[in-house]
């Protein structure tokens, strides 16, 4: 049996497949929810089945010039129909979507990454709206990121419209986006963790309750938020006679436009600015001289471009505002910059959004603690590592943070790199470094192994040193290392 | 019910965007007179057209 390629939701070998003969099936695991089709892995390449109770919308997606539009505007992944053999009954075509490089889940974006995608979903509604049809689903998890630019990925979320009908999605997308974009903006950024608690997004009840009372006075918030909490929690039990008679309410589509454009409005002016202090200049803050950093630079170059094949994938983990991830994204890596700090990937990613930056995809990670599987069976959206290796990692001024800051043991350290990929570059920090120092100065030194020959030593069960060099006018040893 | 309106998000959704709908729908038809109304008038004096679509981009 093969593994699934990494990058793309958990996959499973799915025995209701009539593709015995034919290849090795894997279903998306997260992609059952929908009916109307779902994602499936043959031989390393991605596929959607499209079901023929969906063929209708499916068709007049394209027909309507709506999925060319979206095309056009780089506003949804491409897709092309292959004669292929489908993975379940019932099919009525297949689709091998444009594969994007790296998946991302609304918990780990941060504040001006996650409005980008409220904005683009509802765009995508508006111009659907244009041309008769509407969005289904506005689940986050239908966002990624490309770029510096989000991107829609669902292909199978659009529905003809019907004159009339009130948005069925209306709900999911404040409970997906506009709500915890409040919560953010309103009350602390940190609370866009609350998605990896909840999948099907924020309950509305919660989110009010949360949202501070002046919130009420705030026109979009108040009807989008408040008001829907409160019809929400009233409607409750409506399951049988009045639920119809309320169904039978229509809303016309110039009012559907209007929530949509108030939608906008509202998502709009929810701002994010991190205190002076934080967006000081990161990198000033350590105590790196500019021909040290200069050295760091020109050594984790060298380093990369000794690998022999340029690496496809990259992780810098601990990147803050990713000044050492762009010489891997420069070069053509497709290069993820994790960082625990809301405001260093908020810099990282406006500076990227504001260049036009290719290849950078900042996200928020706390590496003590990363990004677990959630949803049924636990794989519905994948764990971090599920989603590698990566076939180069960067831990730079990381391994202090990790093992004097979180007590993780040096073999545990490794094995955890060992876990991401297969080359590392690694920066050992000793503790006479003035950073170290400042680590220990609030707590007891309990770490006598933390020398550098401790360092090596511990390593050396997972890695095989290839470059060990010292940092100019620092006391700092980096290496380049591969997996044993 | 608080765990009802978790499991059942939809009708209070629905319900309300006829409310609210019909709200902004009001206010947008307002908005896009007085529109109007002002682009009429600066085109007495004028002035370039600015677009409403473009403005509010």
């Amino acid at each position: 049996m093969t593994n699934p390629p990494s990058n793309v939701p958990d996959f499973h070998s799915d025995p209701r497949g009539p593709d015995e003969t034919v290849a090795e099936t894997f279903r998306g695991c997260g992609s059952f929810r929908d009916p109307s089709g779902f994602l499936f892995q043959r031989d390393g390449i991605l596929y959607r089945q499209v079901n023929t109770c969906y063929a209708e919308h499916f068709d007049a997606l394209i027909d309507s010039g709506l999925y060319r539009k979206l095309i056009d505007k780089n506003l949804m992944v491409a897709h092309e129909v292959v004669p292929i053999e489908p993975a379940g009954p019932g099919a009525h075509c297949i689709i091998k979507p444009r594969r994007i490089g790296f998946i991302s889940y609304p918990y780990e974006w941060s504040f001006s990454q996650y409005r980008d995608a409220a904005l683009l979903t509802l765009r995508v509604q508006q111009l659907a709206l244009e041309h008769g049809m509407v969005l289904k689903d506005a689940s986050a998890y239908n966002v990624q990121f490309e770029n510096g630019r989000p991107i829609f990925i669902d292909t199978l979320s659009f529905e003809r419209y019907v004159e009339g009908e009130p948005w069925i999605a209306y709900g999911q997308f404040v409970q997906h986006f506009l709500g915890p974009l409040a919560l953010m903006s309103r009350r602390d950024v940190r609370l866009s963790s609350l998605m990896r608690t909840h999948i099907g997004g924020l309950p509305l009840d919660m989110t009010a309750e949360l949202l501070p009372h002046r919130t009420m006075l705030h026109f979009g918030l108040l009807m989008h938020v408040h008001l829907l909490a409160r019809s929400q929690r009233r409607h409750a039990d409506d399951a049988g006679a009045e639920g119809k008679a309320v169904a039978a309410r229509k809303v016309s589509k110039h009012a559907l436009l209007a929530i949509v454009q108030s939608l906008q409005n509202t998502v709009k002016s929810l701002r994010w600015t991190p205190a002076a202090s934080e967006w000081g200049d990161y990198y000033d803050a350590t105590n790196y001289s500019d021909a040290a950093m200069k050295h760091k630079h020109e050594l984790v170059a060298t380093f990369i471009d000794q690998l022999g094949t340029l690496p496809g994938l990259v992780w810098d983990l601990g990147a803050n505002t990713g000044s050492f991830s762009r010489i891997a994204s420069q070069r053509g890596c497709n290069t993820i910059a994790f960082d625990l700090d809301p405001a260093a990937v908020e810099k990282n990613y406006l500076h990227i959004k504001k260049q036009k930056e290719q290849n950078l995809l900042p996200l928020v990670m706390d590496l003590t603690n990363p990004s677990p599987g959630i949803g049924w069976r636990n794989c519905e959206r994948d764990s971090l590592l599920s989603r590698g290796p990566a076939d180069l990692v960067l831990a730079l001024a990381l391994v202090h943070h990790l093992a004097i800051g979180n007590n993780v043991p040096l073999g545990d350290l490794a094995a955890f790199f060992a876990d991401c990929g297969p080359h590392l570059i690694v920066e050992y920090v000793p503790k006479s470094d003035s950073q170290v120092k400042r680590l220990l100065a609030t707590r007891r030194d309990i770490f006598p192994h933390y020398t550098q020959d401790g360092f090596e030593a511990a390593f050396a069960l997972h890695f095989e040193v290839l470059q060990r060099q010292p940092i100019a006018e620092s006391q700092r040893v980096l290496y380049l290392m591969k997996k044993r | 019910m608080l765990q009802l309106a978790y499991l059942d998000p939809a009708t209070g959704a629905m319900i309300i965007q006829a409310v609210v709908g019909g709200v902004l729908a009001a206010l947008l038809t307002v908005k896009l007179w007085f529109t109007r109304v002002k682009l009429f008038i600066l085109g007495l004096f004028g002035r370039k057209h600015v677009s409403d679509d473009e403005s509010t981009e």
